[in-house]
């Protein structure tokens, strides 16, 4: 813990010496609010499925909230890393570099929320009537998701990132991998708007838990009961992704350690 | 002597693909990758001991690195065993990993866009340095350093020598048992050199710390090493004293003269091999054990103002042992 938090600490000043790019990568994360607009066009005409105007604004606003307090990043970091040698440097440490890489790609989240709630108290102002649960309980839950998303984010993330011990551009798997996620998490489209039959396979897939779900807990959409049940299918996702990434990690590291580190 | 390093009949190969130039020859190696076998390291056996700096040398891609690699841990050994400080290499183990340490001067441990104090305080954290070895470790290596002034520059902004002392001195934080330094002092210039040189020393000599280090400056190797690895093609072979590696490879000793008159080369020639000559002054390559009976009759023979004596230096004599296969089996 002492570790992470040195880790931590470091990685937060890096992001401190990089303020003003926090603030441009936030206001760069538009694709949310390039769908609203599209959808608010369409709704126009009158709701879509559950959908009126201020529901897609609440959702949308929820969606840019999450993708703030859980996005990954730090794959590039990584890529360099491998393909550079640095991190030969990690592996010569008495600390896995997970550690490293976690406090890393957490560090920037204080500022972003920083920055993230004096502007949706400024939405709230501006909108009348969106519809979000904001009592302690619901807050809690939604945290509470918030921090199982980030889990299955990083360790997909630090997943395909580890790819690099094998080929050259993991970003391009990545690139790959976020369409899946923008599509299937509920990122651009609200989950419910798709067919009944696709909805349903995604339920089984891991993307909903790293968005759609916590966005549903904070809109009001979720039974608290059912929220609970979400948050321990995210735990037992992320059990399963770890443990796949540590099945990666040491076929990797011996690949590493056979060519050439 | 307790025994700190162990290695025997170790080689690492690897296979690397080959690419021809070009687009066909891209387009060729897309669809039929060709490798080949790279012999880093071969059959290669030593041991060392607690306290002893040693200098590995060798021309570029000799295996240097690659065995550092593998001492340190990063590598897996082809076959033979590898041991540092009682523990396997490889195994990675925490404990293993606090007692050495590895310093690459090609790459870069530190945070880039931070001060060098910062990389500090996680290798304090990452490695438990309590308190107050922490304040004790910082305040020796900033003295014998000199890193006050830098320490709270960022890194970015730091010269290569700067940056060079905060990576030795990141390095040496958890104070480790066995260095393995692979080029600390390149790109720096003479006085920077000579300051990581003494800097080196004092650390051997205050913690009794074991140093393996490369380098391609001679006057690294001269100055800390008394004795050497010499590998070519990933084969060892030398082992032993620097001096006693110069008296086998480089039997001769050169004589300089001033004359009072202007000679020529022909007087000279029955002494032995005129390396250089220039009106008064000339050089001459004898052998070793014939340089003062050649000095003598010099003296008796021709009108000499001044003579002196010397080695060869260090850097030509390695430099013929690559070149003229000097040591090849």
């Amino acid at each position: 813990m002492k570790r992470f938090a040195a880790e931590f600490r470091a990685s937060w000043n890096l992001m401190i010496e990089y303020r003003i790019m926090v603030a441009i990568w936030i206001l760069t994360i538009v694709l949310p609010l390039i769908m609203l607009a599209a959808w608010l066009s369409i709704a126009e005409n009158g709701p879509v499925g559950a959908y009126d105007r201020t529901s897609f604004i609440s959702y949308y606003l929820a969606a840019l909230v999450v993708r703030n307090m859980t996005g990954m990043w730090f794959i590039w970091e990584m890529d360099s890393e491998l393909r550079l040698g640095a991190l030969s440097f990690r592996l010569l440490k008495p600390m896995d570099p997970i550690v490293h890489y976690l406090a890393y790609a957490c560090s920037s989240k204080p500022l972003r929320l920083l920055i993230l709630v004096p502007l949706t108290i400024a939405v709230f102002l501006v909108v009348p009537g969106l519809k979000w649960a904001l009592d302690p309980l619901s807050l809690v839950l939604f945290v509470a998701s918030l921090a199982g998303a980030l889990m299955i984010l990083f360790l997909m993330q630090y997943t395909i990132g580890l790819f690099g011990f094998w080929i050259t551009r993991s970003l391009s798997v990545n690139d790959f991998w976020f369409f899946t996620y923008s599509l299937a998490s509920g990122y651009l489209v609200p989950l419910d708007l798709f067919p009944p039959a696709v909805h349903d396979v995604l339920q089984f897939l891991p993307f909903r838990y790293t968005m759609s779900f916590p966005v549903e807990i904070l809109t009001g959409r979720l039974a608290w009961g059912m929220s609970l049940q979400g948050i321990a299918i995210q735990w037992v996702w992320v059990v399963g992704i770890y443990a796949f990434n540590r099945w990666v990690w040491r076929r990797g590291l011996r690949r590493y350690s056979a060519v050439g580190a | 002597m307790k025994i700190q390093i162990s290695v025997k009949s170790l080689s690492k190969f690897y296979e690397v693909h080959q690419k021809e130039p070009g687009f066909v020859g891209s387009l060729r190696a897309f669809f039929t990758r060709k490798y080949e076998t790279v012999r880093a390291v071969e059959d290669v056996s030593f041991e060392i001991g607690e306290g002893e700096i040693v200098g590995f040398l060798g021309p570029n891609g000799a295996g240097k690195t690659t065995a550092l690699k593998v001492l340190s841990g990063l590598l897996f050994p082809t076959s033979g065993e590898v041991s540092v400080c009682g523990f396997r290499s490889f195994d990675r183990k925490p404990e293993f990993l606090r007692q050495i340490t590895l310093v690459m001067g090609q790459k870069n441990q530190l945070i880039w866009d931070l001060p060098a104090s910062e990389t500090f305080l996680v290798n304090r954290a990452v490695y438990e340095i309590s308190q107050s070895d922490y304040v004790d470790c910082m305040k020796e290596l900033t003295d014998l350093l000199d890193l006050g002034p830098i320490l709270n520059k960022q890194v970015r902004k730091l010269s290569l020598g700067e940056r060079m002392k905060c990576e030795i001195a990141a390095a040496l934080l958890h104070r480790p048992k066995v260095l393995f330094l692979d080029e600390p002092t390149i790109g720096l210039d003479v006085t920077m050199q000579a300051r990581v040189r003494e800097f080196l020393i004092e650390y051997n000599r205050r913690h009794g710390a074991t140093i393996l280090l490369t380098s391609h400056y001679m006057a690294d190797v001269v100055a800390l090493c008394r004795r050497v690895l010499v590998i070519d093609h990933g084969r060892l072979v030398y082992d032993g004293e620097l001096e006693s590696l110069v008296e086998r490879v480089s039997p001769v000793k050169y004589i300089r003269l001033v004359t009072q008159h202007p000679i020529a080369a022909e007087q000279l020639s029955g002494f032995g091999e005129v390396r250089s000559i220039d009106a008064f002054k000339a050089t001459l390559v004898v052998p070793r054990e014939r340089t003062s009976a050649v000095a003598a009759r010099l003296f008796q023979l021709l009108p000499i103002e001044d003579i002196t004596i010397e080695d060869p230096e260090v850097e030509d004599i390695i430099g013929r042992i690559f070149t003229e296969k000097l040591l090849s089996k």
